[in-house]
């Protein structure tokens, strides 16, 4: 299963042969993604556009375009901080996020140990609870520690949460157990079984944990809005706020905001892409490479 | 091992096994899937810890030893490399656990490569393998650190015919020559005759005799050990009202006349496997698995009247299956259906 495109259809779906049907599935997938992508071209094209034309339903209504709002938005707001606290945010949380959430998965499937499966059970349970009841909790546990205003606020909370290790305990017990017993009986404690031999197995599954980790950290708005007051300590989504006022709202710089706020994240998936696709039938990529 | 058992919750599955191999020795586990076989291997291994007794080696008690200190080596039927790294870190891997400089670890690997001939596959993954070359592979991981006993499970199962043949014979050559103390796991009867020191045949997680392959195929303690170990399946006779039970093996029957045939009956199937003739011949309440001689006259609807080779017949308690020394003359027996 390497670099062929068998890869982009899902697991217990075969693609059509007929040559109709084939292409009668390219023009569903075709409108599914133009469908996808409009409103990222919109947001795209209202960006370019003169402030007083910004509800105009032609998509784009005047030329020349209005590069200079990009430079407004710049001019605006200290972009490049932002960009660095949500850079620095984002980095931190993932990268212990993932370590954590790994070593918690690893606990739950490779040791048995008193409540074990009560933990399991209760980290389940956590699931249920809306995130937007946490805030305040959070808030408050932050405030507490005297972290308001100061990057733990920003990374800490949000390093690991219950899907990631649930998602995680499914992926590491689809492992064979064969592994385990060679590992073992070739003298790997267990942190280097974890890391030499779970690990790199699991690394699309993983890849793919993270870049959702990444993609919520990078546009979370509400926790950064909340827990920082300086404009030095803000993210990039909090730099939304700057243009929607009391005074009204300048949805062209607003949109500039947004395309500055995505690109990122576009480039990010396109580098760990390739890792994504093997991560839908983990446990059967297993199978085929042993 | 000394009564060794394992429980699973409720469920005990292997009970009170005593056996010790001998530094040197290739035994076979030999068994009925599900018949605790293979969690045998795992408790030696200290991959599943016992309910009670213990595993020695040379005399020292291993029950709290974890596997990583335990010297061994192990081969599995199926996932047996590690699909992620290349064959030669699989078959470092052991040495790289142990903190061996580099050097040392490319000789010795180096070394592996030749005697198990995978030199030119070193820099390929497990994927790019044919399951021989794997199963090569994982036989060269689990010697890298010469392990004081190596434990394989099914390791030859997964394999056609023709390579299965050659390999466990490579193997076998390679085990006596270096003296690797063997313990493995096999279904396949035929492979533990032919492959192995000592055999070990288990059913429903119990030993039901452990020795010599000869001993094995000629001398079976009980109905069902002769019954795990010997293709086709030993024939059986049993007799209203009598103590024993009488078995005897396909190729050892002769064909007899009226007055001396101890059964009669009829050629229901031929099945020629090229230079072997057997024969399924329905007697009163029996149908007898015989492997005919070149000269008998058969043909599929044909009378038959048989009786065992001298010497060859088992006899076994009717009751509890158990050997019998001796049962009733031969000659002056008759079957008649139960």
């Amino acid at each position: 299963m390497r670099g062929t495109n068998e890869n982009m259809w899902i697991k217990g779906f075969s693609k059509p042969t007929g040559r109709w049907a084939g292409l009668l599935l390219d023009i569903f997938v075709c409108a599914l993604g133009a469908a996808m992508l409009f409103p990222f071209l919109w947001m795209a094209a209202i960006s370019l556009r003169p402030g007083d034309q910004t509800m105009s339903p032609q998509l784009l209504s005047s030329f020349p375009l209005e590069w200079s709002n990009y430079r407004t938005v710049w001019e605006t707001l200290p972009l490049l901080r932002y960009f660095e606290n949500s850079l620095l945010v984002m980095a931190t949380s993932v990268l212990f996020g993932t370590i954590v959430t790994i070593c918690a998965a690893f606990a739950f499937t490779h040791f048995s140990f008193y409540g074990r499966k009560i933990l399991l059970a209760a980290l389940l349970g956590t699931l249920m609870i809306p995130e937007q009841l946490l805030l305040i909790p959070n808030y408050m546990t932050v405030a507490g520690l005297g972290w308001t205003d100061r990057y733990a606020a920003l990374a800490v909370p949000w390093m690991t949460n219950a899907f990631a290790v649930f998602y995680l305990v499914q992926v590491f017990s689809a492992v064979p157990r064969e592994y385990r017993f060679a590992a073992r009986a070739d003298g790997a404690k267990p942190s280097a079984f974890l890391w030499k031999v779970v690990v790199p197995l699991c690394k699309p599954s993983i890849l793919t944990l993270a870049l959702l980790k990444s993609i919520a950290n990078w546009n979370a708005y509400l926790w950064p809005l909340i827990v920082t007051n300086s404009k030095e300590m803000r993210t990039l989504p909090v730099g939304l706020l700057a243009f929607s006022t009391e005074a009204g709202t300048s949805y062209e710089l607003l949109m500039a905001m947004s395309v500055i706020l995505v690109v990122p994240m576009v480039f990010l998936y396109f580098i760990v892409q390739k890792h994504l696709v093997q991560a839908v039938p983990s446990a059967e990529n297993l199978k085929n490479e042993s | 091992m000394n009564g060794l058992s394992v429980a699973y919750g409720e469920k005990t599955a292997v009970a009170d096994l005593t056996a010790t191999i001998a530094s040197g020795e290739l035994v076979a586990l030999l068994g009925p899937s599900g018949c605790g076989k293979s969690t045998t291997l795992l408790a030696v291994a200290g991959l599943l810890n016992s309910s009670a007794g213990s595993v020695r080696f040379d005399g020292r008690i291993m029950n709290e030893i974890p596997t990583e200190q335990r010297d061994v080596g192990m081969v599995f039927q199926q996932y047996s490399l590690y699909p992620h790294m290349t064959v030669y870190d699989n078959i470092a891997f052991p040495l790289t656990m142990k903190k061996w400089p580099k050097s040392d670890i490319r000789r010795r690997v180096d070394e592996l490569a030749e005697l198990l001939r995978i030199g030119e596959l070193l820099a390929r993954r497990p994927d790019r393998l044919s399951g021989g070359q794997q199963q090569r592979a994982a036989i060269a991981r689990a010697l890298a650190k010469r392990p004081k006993l190596l434990l394989m499970d099914e390791p030859f199962s997964h394999l056609d015919s023709s390579l299965r043949l050659e390999l466990r014979e490579e193997f076998r050559f390679l085990q006596q020559r270096f003296g690797i103390t063997t313990l493995f796991v096999t279904h396949d009867q035929e492979e533990a005759l032919s492959l192995s020191d000592r055999i070990m045949v288990m059913a429903d997680g119990r030993m039901l005799q452990y020795d010599t392959p000869e001993q094995v195929y000629h001398r079976p303690s009980s109905r069902r050990a002769a019954e795990i170990a010997g293709h086709p399946p030993m024939n059986f006779l049993e007799a209203e009202g009598q103590p024993w039970t009488l078995g005897a093996r396909a190729e050892d029957w002769l064909m007899a006349d009226g007055d001396t045939a101890l059964v009669r009956g009829r050629i229901a199937v031929i099945e020629k496997t090229g230079k072997d003739t057997l024969l399924k011949v329905r007697a009163p309440s029996a149908l007898l698995r015989v492997y005919a001689s070149a000269e008998w006259p058969v043909a599929v609807g044909q009378e038959i009247g048989l009786q065992i080779r001298p010497g060859r017949a088992h006899w076994f308690d009717s009751r509890t299956g158990s050997r019998l020394e001796a049962g009733p003359e031969l000659s002056e027996l008759r079957w008649t259906g139960a």
